[in-house]
């Protein structure tokens, strides 16, 4: 197949799906948008772990973290002072923020921002020394960044978060992310600097003497994971229309640590099915927490069930399916169309 | 502030450290064995916690039976978890593990929610621990010298068990050279599995420690203090024994003495332990006791 | 002219002198042969050439340029380049792929231009494939481009880690062992490709090699290390006939292996 083919695929399949948004914007019952909304955002953030855990081969555990950086910078940006002086009123917020309000896409640029210079502060150490620090320190930073939100009063509002927050995020705002996220990062593995950081990834002796610049190298995966978490939770906030220290814990950076492991490290079509599938999961087994009457038998609701299952499946998938759903394999039309005419023969 | 007063600190300090230390000593055998990073130490410390509860309120053990049953099945824990979790894959890429960890760690925290429920329990606490006693004008509680006392014997105990024995002898073995070790004909996955029970056993008396400390329980309060003695380990240079005490003791006076002082910032004790992390990596990543990296 | 130089160059392992006081001279076009019965410190050296491991005494000079302690990426981009003795190939990428990532240093275009497909970054990456693909293609491995690395015939493996070495544009090459594993067939060809690259690349050559055949064929000028002591070094003919080598080989056999 030719490239022209493609291309001309690839637009058509994008029309189409914008056509599907559409619909779905204007007709589905808000619950679905919801789920359809999730699922954008756990693709952005499945999408730009990758990047750091799958192709890098390093491993973060912050996403949370810098997802409740993104979400608190950007709305403490995009909420009006009227309604920031309403959330605060223990302790009044710090000028400027009590005057500035712009824009929601420049709030979430900003929060991506402020998300990517924290990465850069807490990577650079841990890329420097290498090994298992990355991992641990990342789950401490997200850990440490609920202790600041807690304790930052006067920007923050502190363990009373931040409420009534204006819905912005809908499915054009997420998955026009999910779609730029998943454009950008495609674009960057196949790339030049995308090889350096697969090789880094294979074996970091040989790439240093290919002349890879290994800290320039990770600290670049890392900033642009960074980045992109502190985008997905500036739109999990809006959606949210809530936020508090609490929203952004280590369940959620469980949650996608799933996603990437259960797609594949180092497949973004894996994260992308993923990052739906688990959107959904999510919503499907929530009967597992309600009261439910099997042959007469009423069984109570468990809290905790659900992530018990998802945990089951995450160990399940470690050991014995270290590889995940694809591997490192990626949807191509090529990979479509091969396989449609190995069915015909 | 009163001398009297500042001893005071100073013992508890020592006390607290001494937890933290036997909690990194678990993480740093662990590290020098297998050198993973064992993500799920700080649960298997909260599950401790829980066994003795419910030997004491649902077997109804007497109290020094159930700290017994609680070290015990926690150490089958340690040793399950490695033989279930990490046997398979220690021959994998270091990625696979360390999912695999990180995976458990996620697990068992939600088995403990389920089981157990997410809400806090009360530790029994036996009223002679509770008691003070008045040293010189130093209000000491019975607890924090018990404390001392139990840590002292245990790390004298190990000192013998490593030095001394032929399992230690294999375990510091292990951790110098893995391959030759084993080509030497050492046993890997009995001197391993040890390794964990040994870990499981200083996660499981430590809890118990901690938990008379402080006496409420619940599924996830071994983050916090799992991931304080990671930082211990790794600030002592993991691998090395006397370093997670050593840096056992300074987040333990790093947190007692915030709280004294500096009561207001107390809210930011654990972001103050994370920058001294930060910084100790940038200076010198082998910690204050590792080996340096012969490069 | 000299082009590497290795004065008083020491490393110690804790108690363990793995080379001790060495010393080496490496004209411009010169193919040198450094040998040594096995744990003599070959390997080492090359690790301290590229600082891979860091020197404890001594210095590594390049073309006039002291770069010892330099980050190895750099001294790369200086111009050494290396293959390895347990071939170290990215094996989950493709043979394409190990060519071209080598050409990832000299890159000039940003990530947001290699990101967003700008007209610089295009040609540079044309100009890669392009390269790469002669590289492939002098080294006879164009067949096997998209074939991962790490699954190709170990022969191959090796070749395919030369032409990586290849593509830094390098104006020093090591080679560590390349011939390991391979056959006298197999020997011979490989003696005659390094002599096609040498000249169409403009090499300077050190090599580290066990088959004496291949040593003595082709290097011009040859080093002996003993447990990290330089016990001789001159003419093939010369080492061949020298007592002291042929004693530190004696109790190892490997020199008429
Ligand atoms: N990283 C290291 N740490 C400790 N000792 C090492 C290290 N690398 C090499 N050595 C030791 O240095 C000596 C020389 O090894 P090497 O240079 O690999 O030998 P050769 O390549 O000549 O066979 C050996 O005794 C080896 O055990
Ligand atoms: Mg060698």
């Amino acid at each position: 197949m030719d490239r022209r083919m493609k291309l001309i695929l690839t637009i058509v399949s994008l029309l189409v799906f914008i056509l599907l948004l559409w619909l779905a914007e204007s007709y589905m019952d808000p619950f679905i948008k919801r789920i359809l909304n999730v699922a954008a955002i756990y693709v952005i953030l499945g999408v730009s772990l990758n990047l750091i855990n799958g192709f890098t081969g390093q491993f973060s555990l912050g996403h949370a973290g810098f997802m409740s950086l993104g979400a608190y910078a950007s709305a403490l940006l995009y909420m009006s002072p009227a309604l920031k002086a309403t959330n605060f009123f223990i302790e009044p917020i710090i000028w400027p923020l009590s005057e500035i309000q712009i824009p929601f896409f420049f709030a979430l640029l900003v929060g991506g921002a402020i998300a990517a210079v924290a990465g850069f502060a807490v990577g650079a150490p841990c890329l420097r020394v290498g090994g298992d620090y990355l991992a641990i320190v990342t789950y401490g930073f997200a850990e440490i960044i609920r202790v600041i939100l807690n304790n930052l009063q006067n920007i923050t509002n502190g363990p009373l978060g931040l409420k009534g927050l204006p819905t912005y995020t809908n499915l054009y705002w997420s998955w026009g992310w999910a779609l730029f996220t998943i454009f950008f990062i495609k674009k960057l593995v196949d790339s030049s600097y995308g090889r350096a950081l697969k090789s880094i990834r294979e074996d970091e002796v040989a790439a240093e003497a290919m002349g890879v610049n290994l800290f320039k190298h990770k600290t670049l995966a890392f900033v642009i994971g960074a980045f992109f978490a502190g985008i997905g939770g500036g739109l999990l906030g809006s959606l949210l229309m809530t936020i508090d220290p609490n929203s952004f814990n280590i369940s959620l950076t469980f949650q996608i640590v799933m996603i990437v492991l259960l797609g594949g490290l180092g497949s973004i079509t894996g994260s992308v099915v993923m990052g739906v599938s688990i959107a959904f999961l999510m919503e499907l087994l929530r009967f597992v927490e309600s009261p439910m009457t099997i042959f007469g038998l009423t069984i109570p609701g468990i809290s905790g069930m659900r992530m018990l299952i998802f945990a089951l499946i995450l160990v399940i998938t470690v050991i014995f399916f270290r590889r995940g759903l694809f591997g490192q394999k990626e949807f191509s039309w090529d990979w479509i169309f091969r396989s449609k005419r190995r069915n015909a023969e | 502030m009163s001398p009297d007063v500042f001893l005071q600190h100073l013992v508890n300090g020592i006390s607290l450290g001494f937890i933290f230390g036997l909690i990194a000593i678990g993480y740093t055998l662990v590290y020098g064995v297998v050198k993973l990073v064992n993500f799920a130490h700080g649960d298997v410390f909260m599950m401790a916690t829980f066994f003795v509860f419910y030997g004491f309120t649902l077997f109804m053990m007497p109290w020094w039976l159930a700290v017994i049953f609680g070290i015990v099945v926690t150490i089958l824990l340690g040793v399950g978890i490695e033989r279930i979790a990490y046997r398979p894959l220690r021959d994998a890429p270091r990625i696979s593990s360390l999912c695999a960890a990180i995976g458990m760690s996620f697990l068992i925290q939600n088995i403990a929610t389920v089981v157990f429920g997410g809400r806090q329990k009360s530790f029994y606490v036996p009223p002679s621990l509770t008691t003070t006693f008045v040293i010189g004008g130093v209000r000491i509680q019975a607890i924090t010298i018990a404390t001392i006392v139990v840590s002292v014997i245990v790390l004298l105990l190990l000192t013998f068990l490593i030095k001394r024995t032929k399992m230690g002898l294999a375990m510091r073995a292990l951790s110098v050279d893995f391959d030759t070790a084993k080509l030497m004909g050492i046993n890997v996955n009995r001197t391993i599995a040890f390794t964990f029970a040994i870990g499981s056993a200083l996660a499981a008396l430590s809890a118990i420690l901690w938990a008379l400390r402080y006496p409420q329980i619940w599924p996830f309060m071994g983050v916090f203090p799992g991931w304080r003695a990671f930082t211990a380990a790794i600030i002592g240079g993991i691998g090395s024994i006397v370093g997670a005490l050593f840096g056992g003791f300074m987040l333990g006076m790093v947190t007692i003495l915030l709280v004294a002082f500096f009561p207001e910032a107390a809210g930011y004790r654990d972001a103050i332990i994370f920058v001294l992390l930060v910084v100790i990596l940038l200076v010198k990543p082998t910690g204050l006791f590792g080996e340096k990296k012969s490069r | 002219m000299s082009l590497l130089k290795l004065e008083h160059v020491t490393k110690r392992f804790g108690g363990l002198t793995a080379v001790s006081d060495f010393n080496l001279d490496l004209q411009e076009g010169e193919l040198v042969g450094l040998i040594g019965p096995n744990g003599a410190g070959k390997t080492t050296i090359f690790n301290l050439i590229t600082n891979t491991y860091l020197v404890s005494e001594g210095k590594v000079i390049l073309g006039g340029k002291d770069i010892t302690g330099m980050k190895t990426d750099r001294i790369t981009a200086e111009g050494i380049a290396r293959t390895f003795q347990n071939i170290r190939l990215f094996g989950e990428l493709t043979a394409l792929d190990n060519v071209r990532t080598a050409f990832h240093l000299r890159l000039k275009s940003s990530v947001l231009s290699a990101v967003f497909g700008l007209p610089g970054y295009r040609k540079e990456e044309k100009e890669i494939d392009d390269k790469a693909m002669l590289l492939l293609k002098t080294l006879g491995l164009e067949k096997y481009k998209d074939d991962l690395a790490g699954s190709l015939p170990y022969g191959l493996q090796r070749k395919l880690e030369i032409s990586r070495a290849l593509a830094t544009n390098p104006k020093v090459l090591l080679l560590d062992e390349p011939a390991a594993g391979m056959n006298p067939e197999e020997t011979l060809a490989l003696a005659a490709l390094i002599m096609r690259i040498r000249k169409e690349f403009n090499l300077t050559v050190l090599l580290i090699e066990h088959d004496m055949s291949l040593v003595m064929s082709i290097c011009e000028r040859i080093v002996v290390l003993d447990h990290g002591v330089t016990i001789a070094r001159g003419l093939p003919k010369e080492i061949q006939n020298n007592p002291e080598v042929i004693t530190a080989y004696l109790g190892t056999g490997d020199l008429y292996a």
